[in-house]
């Protein structure tokens, strides 16, 4: 068991590899990245921004409870926007893309491979890794970092709402105290490594999608492992990116 | 997929990737990337809190950050702190700006406050190195509270038996007072007895002496028969005339003292002569005195123990011929001489009988030439030569009371022994003298010391 385990690792790993590959290689399937990144960005930023908007409202409320007790009140603008840009904003917006990307591309991919969709697309010579695979995977990795920018920007605009609800704080002071203690090593690496996590949520749904078998009940599986594995998957990533940016940027 | 959805996607790109840039730009303006900017220093002992980045203040507005912590090279080093200050503040940071290390609330994040200067400062320029001032930890405050506090109690405590000490012996006060009140009240009582005692006699006294005058008024009694009997007086009168006769008589037995006393005291009268007297008797006794010492001395010279006292260094100038000293006897027992030739024109000074007698002057060239010869063994004979001008009948005497004068004054200065010191007088014969003609006028202290000595000292 633990040596079929290895061998699908090994598979994953080159699958991952031949992405990677792919994806620098012409010719690009523009059209076809574009139409995926509507629908996975595009169509994204309704969850991301409502999520992000009471994320934002929520830790602000728990970050006013705290911060009054010491006095502390005007650290709130700041302390949320350091816990939103640091760590609370690329992993959410990650988990949150998992879930809705990964479940839909481990879902489109799984049916078309018991369709016997994609063996038609070879028949007709078409590249069906390009087409289908590198396709999710670029759109994915671009869109993660768009909509995490998304994801901090409406968490910070929840949490100058909630301010301003009982303080009354003008946004602009609030922004401007909110990237008060930001620096360029907080907002950039953080928001970049979310290509990472676009990379491992597409790939991750594609592979388990196009290796899906025992028709739709496969197709259902897929869609669920893709789901678990690619948010598993990023967390761990996401603890070996953060003690990587903090080795660069002490 | 339609221009719809392509735009959609171009919203959400550009939106996306404005969003990002507006947060860079943010960052970049808090950290005066796109304002004028300059930089300065300062240095801390130690850097609480402060990090790369931190803000900076001056007078409570946002006006830079810090770009480094330098670490120093040696414990006893200090921080430097490189800052960057917007430039629209430069007019307040003068060269006397304060550096110090603060923070937001208890637990807020630290930044660099930096005082405006002053006026007559000179402004800051890029580069300056600010002074700092270090900050004061909260954990240093919690321990001079707590020292502060233990202080305070160990106070209260030393209070408390003062207090205690205090109480008691005011206990002890307030008891002997009140024993000292009840002894004085005891006291006042037996004295108003007494004083009533007292006022009863005085009363009677008074009453007496009243009745005494009416009495002597009346010329009754001694007193009153003297105030009333113009005899008494008379004799009285004569009395009084005896008595200034007698005074008168007195003050001419007074005078008549007073001349008898002044012809003793006299310089040539009875009491100067014996003083005079007094003086020769005891001259004689201490000739004597020496001539006995000198006697006890004999056995010293007897041919028994001649080599015994000779070896010890003992003398006797008396059987040496003035010619036998001149050649050098004494210095045969394997003996130099140290010889100090001395002026009589220093030592010495005429005196009223005709002779001379040492001056003071004379006394410390003494003590001077004394000085140098204290290094030698002070078993070391000392011969004193006296020397006198050449041709008077009276050379030899001169030169003899010369010698002499100067070894009494050693003797009674330096407690010579008696048989280690004495003259020869040697008139004006004086070999190797520093006048260079072999003739001297005064004296010369020679001591006679062991070749040994002699050249160790040298």
């Amino acid at each position: 068991m633990i040596v079929s385990w290895l061998e699908g690792v090994a598979r994953a790993a080159r699958f991952a590899g031949r992405v990677l590959v792919e994806a620098v290689r012409p010719p690009f399937e523009g059209r076809e990245t574009l139409r995926h990144l509507y629908e996975l960005g595009v169509r994204s930023v309704p969850l991301i921004a409502a999520a992000g908007f009471a994320v934002g409202v929520v830790l602000s409320m728990h970050t006013r409870s705290s911060m009054a007790r010491f006095g502390a009140e005007a650290l709130i603008p700041a302390g949320l926007a350091i816990v939103l840009i640091r760590e609370t904003g690329p992993l959410v917006s990650g988990l949150l893309l998992s879930g809705r990307i990964g479940a839909g591309i481990g879902a489109e991919l799984g049916a078309m491979k018991v369709t016997e969709q994609i063996d038609a697309l070879e028949a007709v010579a078409v590249d069906s890794f390009r087409y289908l695979v590198v396709t999710r995977v670029v759109a994915c990795v671009v869109a993660l970092p768009l909509l995490t920018t998304l994801m901090n920007f409406t968490g910070m605009l929840g949490g100058w709402v909630a301010e301003s609800i009982i303080t009354g704080m003008p946004i602009g002071t609030y922004f401007r105290q909110a990237f008060q203690p930001i620096q360029f090593s907080d907002l950039i690496p953080a928001t970049l490594k979310t290509t990472v996590f676009g990379f491992i949520i597409a790939t991750v749904a594609s592979y388990l999608g196009v290796n899906t078998t025992r028709g739709t009940e496969g197709v259902g599986q897929a869609s669920t492992r893709s789901v678990v594995a690619s948010s598993i998957l990023l967390i761990a990533t996401n603890v070996l990116l953060v003690r990587l940016i903090q080795f660069v940027y002490p | 997929m339609g221009i719809t959805k392509q735009a959609w996607v171009g919203v959400f790109v550009l939106g996306a990737v404005a969003l990002f840039a507006a947060g860079l730009f943010m960052i970049g303006d808090r950290r005066l990337l796109f304002t004028g900017h300059f930089e300065v220093s300062t240095t801390f002992a130690k850097v609480t809190g402060l990090e790369v980045g931190t803000r900076v203040r001056l007078a409570g507005l946002d006006v830079g950050e810090v770009l480094e912590i330098r670490v120093p090279p040696m414990p006893s080093g200090r921080f430097l702190v490189r800052m960057r200050v917007r430039e629209d503040v430069r007019a307040l940071v003068r060269t006397d700006s304060a550096c110090t290390i603060q923070t937001d609330g208890l637990v807020g994040n630290a930044f660099v406050q930096v005082s405006p200067g002053t006026d007559a400062a000179p402004l800051a320029r890029e580069g300056d190195l600010l002074p700092g001032v270090d900050p004061i930890e909260l954990a240093d405050v919690l321990r001079e509270g707590r020292e502060t506090i233990q202080l305070i109690n160990s106070r209260v405590v030393s209070l408390t038996d003062d207090v205690s000490g205090t109480l008691t012996s005011l206990t002890r006060t307030m008891d002997a007072t009140r024993d000292v009140i009840a002894t004085a009240g005891r006291r006042v009582d037996e004295f108003g007895a007494t004083g009533n005692e007292v006022l009863t006699d005085v009363r009677h006294t008074v009453g007496d002496v009243r009745a005494l005058v009416e009495r002597t008024r009346a010329g009754e009694g001694s007193v009153g028969r003297l105030l009333t009997d113009t005899a008494f007086y008379d004799r009285l009168r004569q009395v009084a005339d005896d008595a200034a006769g007698t005074a008168a008589a007195l003050r001419e037995t007074s005078e008549t003292a007073r001349t008898a006393v002044n012809d003793f005291t006299a310089a040539d009268g009875a009491g100067a002569r014996i003083t005079q007297t007094i003086r020769n008797t005891l001259a004689s006794i201490e000739e004597v005195t020496n001539d006995l010492a000198e006697g006890t001395e004999a056995l010293k010279r007897n041919f028994l123990f001649r080599g015994f006292f000779r070896d010890r260094g003992f003398f006797d100038l008396d059987a040496m011929s003035r010619e036998a000293y001149q050649a050098g006897l004494l210095e045969r027992d394997n003996r130099t001489a140290v010889r100090i030739w001395l002026d009589a024109a220093v030592l010495f000074e005429a005196d009223p009988e005709g002779g001379e007698r040492l001056t003071a002057d004379g006394r410390r060239r003494l003590d001077q030439a004394m000085a140098q010869l204290v290094q030698y063994p002070r078993d070391s004979p000392l011969v004193v030569e006296g020397y006198a001008r050449a041709g008077d009948a009276d050379t030899y005497v001169l030169s003899s009371e010369r010698a002499t004068a100067v070894r009494e004054y050693l003797l009674r200065r330096f407690r010579r022994s008696t048989t280690l010191t004495d003259t020869m007088p040697l008139g004006s014969a004086a070999s190797g003298s520093p006048r260079g003609d072999d003739t001297w006028e005064g004296v010369a202290l020679a001591m006679f010391v062991s070749n040994d000595v002699f050249r160790a000292r040298r």
